[in-house]
């Protein structure tokens, strides 16, 4: 077992070797002077000069990519070339602000997902069943950006009972999680349906019935927790990749979060950035993958986890 | 001191604010200010840095003259006032020596007397090659400021090459610089400049403490100290930046306000979402696709002021690479496209550039008319030049502006249509400083907008050939005339305002006729006022100045 795990964790590491590498080459061929952004439109070619001597921008592309593997060798993600800040910090005063964003979301679409998809599996082919069918699919179409902004627009702006934007406490994280939770409730609604539909045939739940378990201890009790299993796999990989959702959310409602850290980066070339924030959602993502496996054999003793 | 034309576009200027502006509720304050509240601010990107060696950006200065005093400023006609300066300055008859008393009794927020000292060593931290000013060309005419430069630089090198090199290296100081007394300062020049004083009227001569920039580093560009109104009280990068009022500020009474929260982050759309409810009191800018609508709004279009020619918008025509090296296929560009065309793109704010200079600037010919648009006139000048069949050629353009992309396609359509085949090269936002590397662009979309009003500022920077280099240029058609050039030699030593005036529409008369640029429109904006926010100064030169605002409610 020890083998597998160090087999898992070797190959993580290298995903995440290979996501440094193949970072640093696209956002390097990227057309654009860095220097010139550092120095500002109006500095003379001499600090132009000075600054890529500083930071090593006329040395070839691969004697770069060295320096960035040796400098994350030691832990270092490097600096901004814009704000000057270290990327570990910038990265970890934003990060309260998106794990929050984060928490509030999954915790509403789970609210709301865990009951319609029990209840839909209950009410199987009734009225209810299609509707949320049909309200899970569209939720599942909205792209996220259209939606914050319509959000935005509508509950904030229009009627008032949100702050248009920025982050000054809870409050402000109530809308942006609203629309996350949006886009991920059809999904984990149909999802938890399907499984529970799967569940409730097996032979386990009809001997509960024949016992004479009631229906709600049948469905909430018994069957809930088996069809839970494969949610709890994607729910980890997906609280993981919410950083693709968090990034739209984050910028419409301009919250200071690593959504809104990661765009400003593109659109500045801030290259350490850019680096620093895809490495972090990419470990985010390995080590979701590597807690899912672990989460997986605790929930479901029949299982062998794949260690 | 204002030549008359300068007084006349000044003139012009403000008919077009009053025309435009709708009964803007500018100037009109009556009641004395009020003491109190918190101005609240937006800016969609973070502040990149408060050391004024460092600031360039429009926000950065709103943001830099609150925190810092220059020593001369600019009133609202844009003439040189004193700041922290007693007086103009006393200049020597051969124009080569600026005596400045200093204001007595100013305090940097630390609670330290600024003296002449601070701003020798302010001076000389813009023109030392560690702090990588970006301004260091404005004081290199200062007696010495070369030999000191290059001394910091071999101490650079030395200090690179080996840590036991020398740590100084003659000369320490800039020997044009020096502090007569505790309260005079004196500054000699190389050769007469003309916008000397100008210079010193603008960010560049913000005043900095020595032992707060020794003792915080690089960390002052985070944790400024200086003289202004207001000091940096929390910046929470990406996030907020707050201010308060100074309780050492020089000026009894100022600043109005408490504080200036300033939110980061919030983009064009949000911003005016907050704006109409009352969330922001000030929004630089209102974009094209808001626009309309608060022109419209019977409340909202009172907020609006409107800000005349601050930009212009430009194509570079690489001077340096065929086809455009010959002026006939220039002056065919700017035959063959319709740049009002262009300004119905958007929405007709602003107006066709008959070249590089605007409104803003002193020099302002409004009787120059821009190259008509004459397709056939296009044709046959190219013709001549040997390209009857047309040609292609690349763009470069920033995908990401909205006003760059407008203007480009505009030019594709119109130059296909006398045989001039343009293909885009995309450059995501900032990254099109690419353009600036010489002999790789032949064209390319990119603005100016001038530091202050005189033309100098923008006209030795966009097409003085002396100042031509392979790498970091603005000059981007890489133009270079040995007339202007000459030109320019003259007009820097002539202190004549109307001699001065002439020789600079000399050159935008030279500049004209030559085409190195396809000039397309100058632009206008608007900047958005809550009724309730007063004392602002809105400038089309950046940038507006809110340090004495004031809250009426």
């Amino acid at each position: 077992m020890i083998r597998r795990l160090l087999m898992r964790i070797f190959w993580s590491f290298m995903t995440l070797l290979a996501t440094a590498v193949l970072t640093f080459l696209l956002v390097n061929v990227v057309p654009g002077d860095a220097a010139h952004l550092i120095a500002g439109p109006k500095a003379s070619p001499e600090v132009i000069a000075q600054i890529r001597e500083t930071y090593h921008f006329d040395d070839p592309l691969i004697v770069r990519l060295g320096h960035y593997l040796a400098q994350l060798a030691h832990g270092d993600l490097g600096q901004s070339y814009v704000t000057e800040q270290p990327v570990t910090q910038a990265i970890l005063t934003r990060l309260p602000t998106t794990a929050a964003l984060s928490a509030i979301a999954v915790v509403m679409w789970m609210v709301i997902a865990v009951p319609l998809g029990v209840l839909t599996a209950r009410f199987r082919g009734s009225w209810f069943d299609r509707g949320t069918l049909i309200i899970a699919t569209v939720s599942l179409s909205l792209p996220a950006f259209w939606l914050a902004r319509m959000m935005q627009y509508w509950l904030a702006y229009k009627l008032g009972w949100f702050p248009v934007a920025l982050f000054r406490g809870f409050g402000h994280l109530l809308l942006p999680g609203m629309v996350l939770a949006i886009l991920f409730i059809g999904y984990y609604a149909r999802l938890i349906h399907t499984n529970m539909c799967e569940v409730l045939e097996s032979d386990y739940i009809r001997t509960a019935r024949a016992k004479g378990v009631s229906e709600q201890a049948v469905h909430f009790k018994h069957a809930l927790r088996n069809a839970m299993i494969p949610v709890v796999t994607i729910l980890g990989m997906d609280v993981a990749g919410l950083l693709g959702g968090v990034l739209f959310v984050e910028n419409v409602f301009a919250l200071p979060g690593i959504g809104t850290l990661a765009v400003q980066s593109v659109f500045n070339l801030d290259v350490p950035i850019i680096m620093g924030t895809v490495l972090f959602s990419a470990m985010l993502v390995v080590f979701a993958n590597l807690v899912v496996d672990i989460l997986y054999r605790w929930i479901d003793p029949r299982i062998q986890a794949a260690f | 001191m204002i030549p008359k034309l300068a007084r006349f576009s000044i003139a012009l200027l403000l008919c077009a604010r009053i025309a435009l502006g709708a009964g803007a509720p500018e100037g009109a304050q009556p009641q004395a200010p009020k003491r109190g509240g918190v101005l609240r601010l937006d800016t969609s990107s973070d502040i990149h840095s408060l050391d004024p060696t460092a600031i360039y950006s429009a926000f950065e200065g709103i943001v830099g003259y609150m925190v810092y005093r220059s020593l001369l400023d600019f009133d609202q006609n844009e003439n040189l006032i004193p700041m922290l300066a007693e007086t103009l300055p006393q200049i020597s008859a051969d124009r080569l020596t600026y005596t400045f008393p200093l204001r007595r009794g100013v305090r940097f927020s630390n609670g330290r007397e600024v003296v002449a000292d601070d701003w020798v060593y302010s001076i000389e931290r813009h023109l030392d090659p560690r702090n990588n000013s970006s301004y260091s060309n404005y004081y290199i005419n200062i007696t010495g400021a070369t030999a000191f430069k290059e001394a910091r630089e071999k101490e650079q090198l030395a200090g690179a090459a080996s840590p036991r090199a020398p740590r100084t290296i003659e000369p320490k100081t800039v020997a044009g610089l020096r502090a007569i007394d505790r309260h005079t300062l004196q500054i000699h020049l190389e050769r007469p400049d003309a916008i000397f004083s100008d210079v010193l009227a603008t960010p560049v001569s913000f005043v900095v403490p020595r032992e707060e920039v020794e003792r915080l580093g690089g960390a002052f560009a985070a944790h400024p100290v200086g003289c202004g109104p207001f000091v940096l009280a929390e910046w929470s990068p990406g996030r907020s930046i707050r201010l308060d009022r100074n309780p050492n500020y020089f000026r009894t009474g100022e600043p109005h306000l408490d504080h200036v929260d300033i939110a980061i982050g919030p983009d064009a759309a949000t911003e005016i979402m907050m704006f109409e409810r009352g969330e922001l009191d000030y929004v630089p800018m209102v974009s094209s696709a808001d626009y309309l609508r608060l022109k419209r709004s019977p409340t909202l279009r009172n907020c609006m002021y409107p800000l005349v020619g601050g930009d212009v918008i430009y194509i570079s025509l690489n001077c340096e690479l065929p086809p455009f090296n010959d002026a006939r296929v220039r002056r065919a560009m700017n035959h063959a496209v319709d740049k009002q065309r262009i300004l119905k793109t958007m929405l007709n704010r602003g107006s066709v550039a008959h070249g590089l200079l605007t409104p803003v600037n002193k020099s302002y010919n409004e009787k120059m008319a821009p190259y008509p648009y004459d397709p056939d006139k296009a044709r046959e000048l190219l013709a001549e030049a040997g390209y009857a069949k047309g040609f292609e050629t690349e763009l470069v353009v920033a995908a990401d502006s909205e006003l760059f992309m407008k203007a480009a396609l505009v030019v594709q359509r119109d130059l296909a249509a006398v045989g001039v085949k343009v293909e885009f090269k995309k450059i995501q936002g900032q990254a099109l400083y690419i353009g600036q590397k010489r002999k790789t662009v032949s064209m390319e979309v990119w603005d100016w907008s001038p530091n202050f009003s005189d033309p100098e500022d923008t006209l030795n920077v966009l097409v003085n050939g002396e100042r031509i280099t392979d790498d970091g240029c603005n000059n981007t058609a890489f133009y270079s005339s040995d007339k202007v050039n000459r030109l320019f030699h003259m007009g820097s030593a002539e202190f004549d305002p109307s001699k001065r005036l002439r020789i600079y529409q000399r050159i935008e008369e030279q500049v004209f006729d030559d085409a190195p640029y396809l000039f397309l429109i100058q632009v206008d904006s608007d900047e958005l006022h809550q009724p309730w926010l007063k004392g602002v100064k809105p400038r089309a030169i950046w940038p507006s100045r809110l340090e004495n605002a004031w809250i009426d409610r």
